[in-house]
């Protein structure tokens, strides 16, 4: 099959590696599913997220600490850490501060936004608006995303709420919880100000290891879970699927080679 | 130029060899063992130390009834059912051997630790002052009798001869004799003296799995070499130094290079360690004195990391480190330790320092105090100054990094941040997550101070009968909130001896925090005695768990269910003691 071989002019100009890279350079890795929530289809770095769902702090961080990225969690002792590998957390690039003395928490975050990718803070744990503000425009400087279990003093760039859950799996008295899916809507400033909404389905790690595999090998069917009474994601994560295929093949510059 | 004068040289450097330095080595054998009977751990004949499950060292009585190294617990205990098996712990091994170590500096102010067990140091001086290799170790070894420790004493030229005449018949090899004594040695001693803490092909498959330090990878790659060796034909120390040393480095590479040297009873090393540059060594004033070994340790990493980042910067990684303190009654003490393998892949690095910084101070912490308890004259007080002296330098060759920085760089900033907090907010407040095995929802994470390389045998993957299915629950309460079930006559539910709830649950009562209460009751579906109550409308379980019944401390009984409420929040509750908690929450 013949390629069409891009003059070095049109290179220079820069069309088409700068259109990916520089994106990706910016927003950090999500998980399919979760992608049509974000505006950039990812965390943007420099933003506050801001949601109460353990499971979705989780979630978003799956992906990015697969892909190298650090995440800390600081004064979350509650967060359930054996469920963080189910939902694609890598271990070895997840570190907690469990209980961080209440006066110096301003200083422990400052020192973990400058060198982490995300940094995941507890609620109750900043008391002074001024804090948080001084702390979101340090994220904004060093490009970490914040993500913050509730009350975060200065409004939040994108908030995540979960509209309602469905537990699957069991009944009166019988099977045991197998999955569930959550409604979430956002609401934010900025590019994520126009609400979004989108249902994710949060598996057992079975299911969610079929899922992932079947996202990475582009299967979209597969992607899907088809069995009866489970409740089908988004279908916008489908199309979402191949833009990333897209992104992550690099098109341009494999061309001209 | 032509190319015959370059040759010519080159050649001569390769083919000159410095005449290794005549070493006098100091090996207890089955150290740990040892250490764990000094310390008071035990005083049982048949003892065994263990690391992830394999067993590092075994008492003499333990040997004989067929427990060697390497071996699994379960064959171990099989073997020799009343055996007394005790973890592997360095910091141990180091603490009792400071008493050996202050011993033999009677003799030599120049002995080296190699590791807690093996000490090395060499005998041209004290040879001659105490006249001769033979009485010096004699005179050493009824020193160390007195101490109540078995040594076995070797000297030869070079430190690889002098610890195999150790283990020999003949323990003092003449001058210049190594080569020859060497030769009929098969070609596996360079593993068993050279590997250090026994990485043995049993143990190797899952070494190379978990991860393995930089001194596992050399000691696993020596055992490939020694493997590749063999079935090559070279099957004695003498076979190998008979082939030309060129020919055998430029097929096995540095490692094949270093391993002609030693079976030639050559130094390892080929080149003479350079002097280090003045403005390495690094040193930190204490204030107040430090008397507590995990402080002390939390410091010492700090001037390792400060010491390697120096010697990183002139290209130089160290071999020996000379370790120096001063206390608050005056008395300088120092102490050198030499990296295992020096020359393999260049120094210690900064953990390995550490490492050893820890054990000897938690070793002059210890043994010295405990001495003075309660005589206070002897009692030296706190460490006020430490110092790191890199006493023998190499050039680094080193770890390539990322060219954009990449992942390499991300890791370094992100571990320099860690020790950041640990320094603000104290070393345990930094930590790892690991997946342990466990029944109950709080059991399945272990989290380990970061910088800690602690190894635990994962037992995640195993089954637990009795765990709960995935999804696991995403928050888990630190401490279970009392919680009723009730039914729909508003009687508390209970479950029978045989697992069955005693009514359909129907109402699901949360005694609600303090906080939440602040709030108007209409707000969260609070009434007047302070509980928030929910409809259940879905539930599974009871499933009973009954818990290290063996054991009347730990044991735990309680039978656990799923609920989901009508709000659409879903539990984990636990029936134990008669009352209900909430264990874990879904969300």
């Amino acid at each position: 099959m013949e390629k069409p071989v891009l003059a070095l002019s049109e290179l220079q100009r820069g069309g088409h590696v700068q259109k990916f890279s520089v994106a990706a350079d910016q927003v950090l890795p999500l998980r399919v599913d979760l992608q049509p929530l974000f505006p950039h289809g990812g965390l943007k770095r420099g933003t506050v997220v801001q949601t109460t769902s353990s499971v979705l702090t989780l979630a978003m961080l799956g992906e990015a600490t697969t892909q190298g990225s650090w995440a800390v969690v600081v004064g979350s002792p509650e967060l359930g850490l054996a469920a963080a590998r189910e939902h694609g957390v890598a271990l070895e690039r997840l570190v907690v501060v469990q209980r961080p003395p209440l006066e110096q928490a301003p200083t422990v975050i400052a020192a973990l936004i400058d060198a982490l990718d995300i940094v995941v803070i507890g609620s109750r744990l900043l008391q002074r608006s001024v804090d948080a503000r001084r702390l979101s425009a340090r994220a904004r400087e060093r490009g970490c995303v914040l993500i913050s279990g509730g009350g975060w003093l200065e409004g939040p760039d994108i908030s995540l709420h979960v509209i309602s859950q469905t537990f699957l799996g069991m009944s009166e008295g019988h099977g045991h919880l197998a999955s569930w899916t959550m409604d979430v809507e956002t609401s934010g400033r900025g590019a994520a100000s126009r609400p979004r909404r989108a249902q994710i389905l949060l598996a057992g790690a079975m299911e969610a290891r079929d899922m992932e595999a079947a996202v990475r090998t582009g299967d979209d069917e597969a992607a899907t879970p088809r069995k009866e009474g489970r409740l089908v994601p988004d279908r916008i994560s489908a199309d979402r699927v191949s833009a990333e295929r897209i992104s992550v093949e690099r098109v341009p510059l494999e061309r001209v080679s | 130029m032509t190319s015959a004068t370059v040759k010519e040289p080159m050649k001569k450097t390769l083919g000159t060899h410095i005449k290794p330095v005549r070493v006098m080595t100091i090996w207890c054998p089955d150290w740990p063992v040892v250490a764990a009977r000094r310390v008071g751990e035990t005083t049982e004949a048949r003892v065994a130390i263990l690391r992830a499950n394999r067993v590092v060292a075994a008492s003499a009585e333990a040997r004989a009834e067929g427990v060697v190294r390497a071996m699994r617990r379960r064959e171990a205990q099989a073997r020799c059912p009343d055996i007394v098996l005790l973890t592997d712990d360095p910091g141990r091994d180091a603490r009792a051997f400071e008493p050996i170590a202050a011993a033999i500096d009677e003799f030599t102010p120049r002995s080296e630790i190699v590791r807690p067990g093996l000490c090395q140091f060499p005998t041209i001086g004290p040879s001659r002052y105490f006249g001769g290799d033979a009485a010096l170790a004699d005179k050493l070894t009824k020193a160390l009798r007195i101490l109540g420790v078995e040594a076995r004493i070797g000297v030869a030229d070079g430190p690889f001869a002098a610890a195999l005449a150790g283990r020999s018949a003949t323990p003092i090899v003449p001058p210049g004799g190594s080569t020859a004594f060497l030769a009929p040695y098969a070609i596996d001693s360079l593993v068993a003296v050279e590997g250090g803490r026994a990485i043995t092909r049993a143990a190797r498959t899952t070494r190379r799995a978990s991860h393995s330090s930089s001194n596992d990878a050399d000691a696993l790659a020596l055992i490939d070499l020694v493997d590749l060796l063999k079935r090559l034909g070279i099957r004695t120390l003498g076979n190998l130094a008979a082939l030309p040393l060129l020919d055998v480095a430029a097929r096995f590479g540095p490692l094949g290079d270093r391993a002609w040297r030693l079976a030639a009873g050559l130094d390892a090393r080929p080149v003479s360690p350079r002097k280090p540059p003045p403005d390495v060594v690094v040193s930190t004033e204490l204030d107040p004195p430090v008397d507590r070994v995990d402080t002390a340790a939390f410091l010492a990493k700090a001037l390792a990391e400060e010491l390697s980042d120096r010697l990183a910067m002139h290209g130089l990684a160290c071999t020996r480190i000379s370790i120096e303190a001063e206390t608050e009654r005056g008395d300088h003490l120092a102490r050198l330790w030499r990296h295992e393998r020096a020359g393999a892949t260049g120094g210690l690095t900064a953990a390995g320092l550490a490492d050893r910084v820890r054990w000897q101070l938690d070793g002059w912490l210890h043994s010295l105090n405990k001495v003075g308890d309660d005589r206070s004259e002897d009692n030296f007080g706190g460490i006020t100054v430490l110092r790191l002296v890199p006493d023998e330098v190499v050039p680094e060759t080193g770890r390539q990094l990322g060219l954009w920085g990449g992942a390499g760089a991300a890791d370094e900033r992100a571990a320099r941040a860690f020790a950041r907090v640990q320094g603000l907010v104290g070393p345990d407040a930094v930590c790892t997550v690991h997946e342990i095995g466990g029944r109950r929802p709080a059991d399945l994470v272990q989290l380990i101070p970061w910088g800690d390389q602690r190894e635990t045998p994962s037992t995640s993957n195993q089954p637990w009968p009795g765990s709960l299915p995935t999804p696991r629950p995403t928050v888990v309460h630190p401490l279970p909130l009392p919680a009723m079930i009730v039914d729909a006559q508003g009687a508390l539910v209970r479950v029978g001896g045989r697992g069955e709830p005693t009514a359909e649950p129907f109402e699901f009562q949360l005694v609600v925090n303090e906080h939440l209460k602040s709030q108007p009751p209409a707000a969260n579906g609070l009434n007047s005695q302070g509980l928030t109550i929910h409809r259940i409308v879905q539930w599974a379980g009871p499933w009973p768990l009954d818990e290290r019944w063996w054991d009347l401390a730990s044991h735990r009984r309680q039978a656990r269910m799923q609920i989901v409420t009508e709000s659409g929040d879903a539990h984990v509750v636990v029936l134990e003691g008669g009352s209900w908690w909430v264990e874990a929450s879904y969300q």
